[in-house]
């Protein structure tokens, strides 16, 4: 009984956490929330060696993070939800509709990536987890996390240059 | 690096519905549950129904002895209690859970524990017949075959599994899918050390069963799948090679074996045809079929000895018997009869063929 509450209580208290992170994966409440279903199934399943193994909120985002990979491989997603990138936008103006319009522009455009690309731009820049964190979520060598990213950004920086405008004038 | 990239991440991770999932989760973690139960006993079932589909249609004529010898028969209804040291044979009642072992001179004797929940889990006969390990969720429990003496071992697991002991019985052994990506493969010392857990990247199938077999000298194991096989050396340290993937269709729920020197595994075909399976003796180092044999469709694959000999459970007119053939299916021999009123049996070999 004590593992069942324990299950219920992480599940309580992470679930808001993964359905963003999935979300950002699938960019479809109804494919996030499947997504982190599934990952808390498999969970469950062996919920007492991962509780006496310490946390287990890694195991979880593991499988979260490789099921969404096999599921793009299997469905097709992307097909579906980006049928079309928009033109890039060329105003910076940081303002809350512009920050707005970017999100837009840039969720279509993560769609469009590889799921791999994408899994680990969620991972470092949204999760701001280290290369080597994100190659033991993704099981692959640092040096793939950072040829992914290193892609990854310079897709977006072809579709959505504004994310990147004000970093590159900093520099 | 990208502080607007990350703000626009968090602003679209924003626009997910945090809902409460308990429900749904705990609901599919209940019928997964059920599910894996259910394709457990499935195995069972599926192995007693082609025993029945052999036991009703003609059988091959049984290879005769070898001159000068006659086949030992033993009544399991004569089988004494307690122990034996040098046992070859384990065989299991499927229903009541009822354990005997058996030696190809004639002697059986019935042990004093009860499998009282198989889910598919096939008690295994290793270490020179002298240890006799059933597999169940959380523990494994090992027979001394000799006193009939029971030790309980812990295993960090509530999955089905095989456990199997080294040679040298030192070592419990046992393999769990962890229904991602991979195999975890723990090596329990049955002393006070720690156990080691390894990675084993599977071949592209999971399966329910992921038997374990130990080289004859102890330095490997091969770990088998679905339609798959990894070796894992333990010498100088326990590593996994690269998992090998089967392309012919190939399942383990009517029996396995694998050569004592890990080099070749045996897989049957899942479906029979005109009263036959098919059996593809396999590569373990790329997974290609070496060579192909037929046998009826009833029988099981019980073990592959040191002679290259491979072993089978085969039902017959109302009774069993353990035969051999080369890896061609040639050269049949008969080696033991086991009557029984009992229609449900299965059995697992150990020792090289005397």
């Amino acid at each position: 009984m004590r593992e069942a509450s324990s299950f219920d209580a992480f599940v309580a208290a992470r679930t808001g956490t993964l359905l963003r992170s999935a979300y950002l994966l699938t960019g479809d409440q109804q494919l996030a929330e499947d997504l982190v279903q599934s990952a808390l199934v498999k969970a469950s399943l062996r919920w007492d060696r991962l509780v006496a193994g310490g946390d287990p909120e890694p195991y979880v985002r593991t499988v979260l993070y490789r099921e969404h990979v096999s599921w793009w491989r299997r469905r097709k997603v992307a097909e579906v939800l980006a049928a079309e990138v928009p033109e890039p936008r060329r105003s910076a103006a940081p303002d809350f509709v512009d920050v707005m319009a970017e999100a837009d522009t840039l969720r279509v455009a993560l769609l469009r990536l590889p799921p791999r690309q994408r899994a680990v731009l969620v991972l470092r820049h949204f999760e701001d987890r280290s290369e080597t964190e994100v190659a033991e979520l993704l099981g692959c060598s640092v040096g793939t996390v950072r040829s992914q990213n290193a892609r990854g950004l310079s897709r977006l920086r072809t579709v959505v240059p504004e994310l990147f405008a004000v970093e590159e004038v900093s520099r | 690096m990208g502080q607007q990239l990350r703000t626009s991440l968090q602003q679209i991770a924003k626009e997910a519905t945090v809902v409460d999932l308990r429900p749904r989760v705990l609901a599919r973690a209940r019928l997964v549950r059920r599910r894996r139960r259910m394709a457990s006993v499935a195995a069972v079932v599926s192995a007693v129904l082609a025993v029945g589909a052999v036991l009703s249609s003609p059988t091959e004529p049984e290879a005769a002895p070898p001159a000068g010898r006659a086949v030992p028969t033993v009544n399991l209804g004569d089988a004494r209690s307690g122990g034996l040291p040098d046992a070859e044979l384990s065989v299991v009642d499927v229903d009541s859970g009822d354990t005997w072992l058996v030696t190809t001179t004639g002697r059986a004797a019935q042990l004093p524990v009860r499998v009282d929940s198989l889910s598919g889990a096939l008690p295994m006969l290793f270490a020179d017949g002298t240890v006799l390990a059933f597999g169940g969720p959380g523990q494994a429990t090992l027979v001394r075959t000799g006193d009939g003496s029971v030790t309980k071992v812990s295993v960090p697991t509530d999955q089905e599994y095989l456990p199997v002991v080294s040679p040298d019985a030192r070592t419990l052994t046992y393999a769990e899918d962890n229904q991602v990506d991979a195999i975890e493969l723990t090596l329990v010392p049955l002393d006070d050390t720690p156990p080691t857990t390894l990675r084993v990247t599977t071949s592209g199938a999971s399966s329910t069963l992921v038997p374990i077999a130990w080289s004859d000298d102890g330095t490997g194991l091969l770990v088998l799948e679905g339609r798959g096989a990894t070796r894992v050396d333990l010498e100088p340290r326990p590593r996994a090679r690269q998992g090998v993937h089967v392309k012919q269709d190939v399942v383990l729920a009517n029996g396995w074996a694998v050569a004592p020197d890990l080099s070749r595994f045996v897989m049957g075909n899942p479906a029979p045809s005109g009263g036959r399976r098919t059996w593809l003796v396999l590569d373990a180092d790329d997974g290609s079929a070496i060579e192909e044999l037929t046998r009826p469709a009833g029988d099981r694959l019980i073990g592959w000895t040191a002679g290259d000999r491979l072993v089978w459970w085969h039902p017959a007119n109302g009774s069993y018997s353990v035969l051999t053939t080369d890896t061609a299916g040639r050269s049949l021999s008969t080696k033991l009869r086991l009557t029984s009123t009992l229609h449900n049996l299965r059995a697992t070999w150990t020792q090289d063929e005397g």
